[in-house]
C-alpha cells in the first residue's frame, strides 16, 4: 500500500487534533466548520488553520513535501496567507504575519518531518510520521466583496522510496 | 465572506493505485529476489538499498506486464521492454561506482467538495556513475503510470 496519507487540523488551547476532511476558514477554531455559518466579516481575518500530514503504511523514506495554492482566483482584496513548519499556537483572527501562499511548485512551501528534519524515514527513533504544520489564514480587506469567495485548489507532493 | 476551502483530505494510497512494481535481482542468486510485494506483503526498497553491493538487476514492471524498465547495475544500462542481452556496442564508456536511483513522485491535487482531484505518480529510475575522469555522471527517466517516459532531471 506505500505511504498512506491523513490530513489532521489542530484546534483550540490544548491543541485537539481532528481528521479533517476540508479546511473551510471562517471566523471561529474548529475542523469541518460550514463557511455560511462562520462567515468572515469583511476587513478581518479568518481564524488560522494549522493543518500537517501523519504517514502512515509502508516506506523507507519520504522526502521533498511541498505545498502550494495550485488553482483558485483570489476577490478583490483577498489574499491567502501560508507558512511552513510553523509551530503551533492557539489559532486566532490576529494576523499571523505570512507570506502569500505560493501559487508554483518551483517557491512551493517545503515542508519538513515534525522532527524538523527534511526526510521521515519509515521506523527510525523518534519519527512520529507528521509533518510540520502549515499554516494558512485567508485575509480580507475593506476593499473586498462580500459574499461567498472563489473555491481554491491546493497541491501537496512528496517523493517516495 | 463566506470562504470555502474544499479539501479531500484523505487519501489512501493503495496498491493498486501503483501501476508499476519493482523487483530486485542480485549476484549469483546469493540473496533471494526481492519483490515489492509478495502476496498482500509489502517489502520496503530499503531492503534494496540494505543488500545494494550485490544488486545485480533492478526492475520496475507494469502491473499489467505491459512494459518493463530495467536497470543493470553491473553494465550500468538501462533497458525497455524484456531485452535478453545488450550488444557490446552500448559498453564503450566503463562505469565505475553504479548507484541506482529510484522513487515515486506523489502529486496530490486538492480541491471541490471535499474531493481528492487527482493523484498523480510519477516514477523517477537511473543511475549514477563516475566515468573514467571521476566526473560524476547521471541519466534518469521520469515515467507516468502508463509507462510513457521522459529523459528528465529532478
Amino acid at each position: 500500500m506505500a505511504a498512506t496519507f491523513t490530513w489532521k487540523e489542530s484546534n483550540g488551547a490544548g491543541e485537539v487534533e481532528t481528521t479533517a476532511t476540508n479546511i473551510n476558514f471562517g471566523s471561529v477554531d474548529s475542523p469541518n466548520l460550514v463557511p455560511g455559518s462562520n462567515a468572515i466579516t469583511i476587513n478581518t481575518n479568518s481564524f488560522s488553520k494549522y493543518i500537517r500530514v501523519k504517514f502512515t503504511g509502508t516506506w523507507s523514506v519520504i522526502s521533498n513535501i511541498k505545498f502550494w495554492k495550485s488553482a483558485g482566483t483570489l476577490l478583490t482584496g483577498e489574499t491567502v496567507k501560508a507558512s511552513a513548519n510553523a509551530t503551533y499556537v492557539t489559532p486566532s483572527a490576529s494576523s499571523t504575519g505570512d507570506s502569500d501562499c505560493p501559487t508554483a511548485v518551483g517557491s512551493a512551501l517545503a515542508i519538513n518531518s515534525a522532527e524538523g528534519a527534511a526526510t521521515i524515514v519509515y521506523g527510525a527513533s523518534g519519527v512520529s510520521g507528521y509533518t510540520g504544520y502549515v499554516r494558512l489564514q485567508i485575509q480580507s480587506t475593506a476593499s473586498t466583496p462580500s459574499g461567498s469567495g472563489n473555491q481554491k485548489t491546493f497541491t501537496m507532493q512528496y517523493d517516495e522510496s | 465572506m463566506d470562504n470555502s476551502i474544499s479539501i479531500n483530505f484523505e487519501s489512501n494510497h493503495s496498491r493498486d493505485a501503483l501501476t508499476f512494481h519493482w523487483s530486485a535481482f542480485f549476484k549469483n542468486n546469493t540473496i533471494f529476489p526481492i519483490n515489492q510485494f509478495d502476496g498482500a506483503k509489502e517489502n520496503r526498497f530499503q531492503e534494496v538499498i540494505d543488500n545494494f553491493k550485490e544488486l545485480e538487476f533492478f526492475v520496475l514492471k507494469h502491473k499489467d506486464g505491459k512494459i518493463q524498465y530495467s536497470v543493470d547495475l553491473k553494465k550500468g544500462l538501462i533497458t525497455v521492454g524484456n531485452i535478453q542481452s545488450i550488444a557490446e556496442e552500448f559498453l564503450k564508456e566503463e562505469k565505475k561506482n553504479i548507484r541506482l536511483i529510484y522513487f515515486r513522485r506523489n502529486i496530490i491535487t486538492l480541491g471541490l467538495n471535499l474531493e481528492q482531484k487527482s493523484h498523480i505518480v510519477i516514477y523517477f529510475l537511473g543511475l549514477q556513475w563516475n566515468d573514467l575522469q571521476g566526473n560524476n555522471r547521471k541519466i534518469l527517466l521520469q515515467i507516468d503510470q502508463e509507462g510513457n517516459f521522459i529523459l528528465g532531471d529532478l
